[in-house]
């Protein structure tokens, strides 16, 4: 459901001591887990920063542009062969959007504004609803610090988990 | 893109022979294509192949069957593919030249002859090449400003071996031989236990692997027409930064296939029990590959046997 690709070019990473890194390809806002790497429909794979040193210097394995290879680095990834990448295309995982619920309350329920700009569900399963209606009363009951709603999510929650056992 | 199937119309194919610009199609793989598949093919082919949960390799990184294909591509240039390549060189006074950048090992070195046929040369066993450091009058070494000993550009050995009025390497006419009248030529002692190694008048060479020049004698010296044909054998990845133009003819594919699994899983701990069984598929299918490449022919086997059989009269 939040597989994802994206194409992404080549910038620098500089940290805190001044040291620049090129050929670097900084993940997107939304990034939590990577899948592929590729570039020029050419996938690339994942190597350590120590292999890397071993690789450059084997004639047979140095890294080419039909033969590229990456190295993990904060916040994203350095490609192999330096030059000649211009940019890179990555399959992730991405985290799922911010829920908004902009609007009010009518009748004393809170109503979402399903037509504004900036609404935004839940990104989940319909399957997982129940749970995610549960989590909410447990957290609601802390908030308004009533015990026995807590406990009625618990309870809930546990015939949950009971149930998909 | 895969090249088991034809990738151009016959127009296209035909186009580049023909002198039609127009429509030869861009990176055109050239004439026979068809015959040879590339190694990032079969690398490609390999990981799909072979590669996953449930076969052979459940998991192997890229770079690693890069490495075996080229290895593999090199074991087999040395003897299975017939990938020679060769040069034709017109030989200056210098007598010698510079051993090609990719050179691995020669096959053979041979003179074109009038009829554009070549005259095969052999090597002379007996020349070399040796250092030879510079020496003053009390023939001590001479150093220089950084203590090491100084060498010669080029061993007097080497020098006499090339030099045409060295008397030692004068050829002796037919009529030399057999002018009875002219007492000065010893042809008394020096014609009886003659080696026929060192009589062949077609000239010698010697080939220098560490300074990668190639040198002839001096009977080469002054020749009209000194066209040289270097036959070697590379190790087929002298280009090996883009791996779809290292080509392996399509008759030893399946070899190497096999040479890149055997390879590969005798490292692993998981599939090192079925690397006897790799080994000895890939050591049959490298020998089928090498029969196939010897290309035999019947009828031009036939031909050369019935050479064999002609009474030689005398």
């Amino acid at each position: 459901m939040f597989e994802n690709e994206e194409t992404i070019s080549a910038g620098t990473f500089s940290n805190a001591a001044g040291n620049t890194t090129s050929s670097y390809y900084a993940y997107p806002s939304n990034f939590f887990r990577l899948g592929t790497v590729s570039t020029n429909a050419i996938h690339a794979s994942e190597v350590s920063s120590q292999k890397i040193l071993y690789l450059n210097r084997s004639p047979l394995t140095k890294p080419t542009v039909n033969n590229p290879v990456y190295v993990r680095h904060e916040g994203g990834v350095v490609m192999y062969p330096t030059a000649g990448i211009t940019s890179i295309d990555i399959n992730y995982i991405r985290k799922p959007a911010e829920v908004k619920w902009v609007g009010g309350t009518a009748a004393g329920q809170v109503v979402a504004n399903l037509s504004a700009s900036d609404y935004q569900n839940f990104e989940l399963h319909a399957s997982e609803e129940h749970e995610l209606v549960v989590k909410i009363l447990s957290y609601a009951g802390v908030i308004i610090r009533a015990a026995d709603i807590t406990q009625a999510a618990a309870a809930k929650e546990q015939q949950i988990i009971q149930s998909e056992r | 893109m895969a090249e088991s199937r034809k990738i151009y119309t016959s127009q296209q194919y035909y186009a580049n022979f023909e002198g039609d610009a127009g429509n030869t199609p861009a990176n055109f793989k050239g004439l026979g294509y068809y015959s040879r598949t590339s190694l990032e093919d079969i690398i490609n082919n390999f990981i799909v192949a072979y590669i996953g949960e449930d076969k052979a390799l459940a998991k192997v990184p890229r770079y690693e069957v890069d490495f075996w294909a080229q290895r593999g591509m090199q074991e087999f240039s040395y003897d299975i593919l017939h990938s020679e390549k060769s040069v034709e060189i017109e030989l200056g006074s210098t007598l010698q030249f510079p051993l090609p950048q990719d050179y691995v090992n020669y096959i053979k070195v041979s003179q074109v002859g009038e009829d554009g046929k070549k005259d095969i040369l052999l090597p002379s066993r007996k020349v070399d090449n040796p250092t030879a450091p510079l020496q003053d009058g009390d023939h001590n070494f001479l150093y220089d400003s950084e203590g090491e000993v100084q060498v010669a550009a080029k061993s007097t050995a080497i020098t006499r071996f090339q030099d045409p009025n060295n008397p030692a390497n004068r050829t002796r006419s037919l009529e030399d031989n057999y002018n009875y009248d002219d007492d000065d030529f010893p042809y008394l002692n020096k014609r009886y236990g003659s080696n026929p190694e060192d009589m062949s008048g077609a000239g010698t060479f010697f080939i220098d692997n560490e300074a990668g020049v190639i040198f002839f004698d001096s009977t080469f010296s002054g020749r009209p027409d000194n066209l040289i044909i270097l036959d070697y054998i590379s190790d087929g990845i002298a280009d090996n930064g883009d791996l779809s133009k290292v080509y392996v003819p399509k008759l030893a594919e399946d070899a190497l296939y096999a040479y890149m699994l055997y390879n590969l899983s005798k490292l692993r701990p998981s599939t090192v029990q079925l690397a006897p069984l790799y080994k000895k598929e890939a050591s049959s299918k490298m020998r089928n590959a090498k029969i196939r490449l010897s290309n035999y022919k019947l009828e031009e086997m036939a031909q050369v046997l019935r050479g064999k059989a002609k009474w030689i009269k005398h």
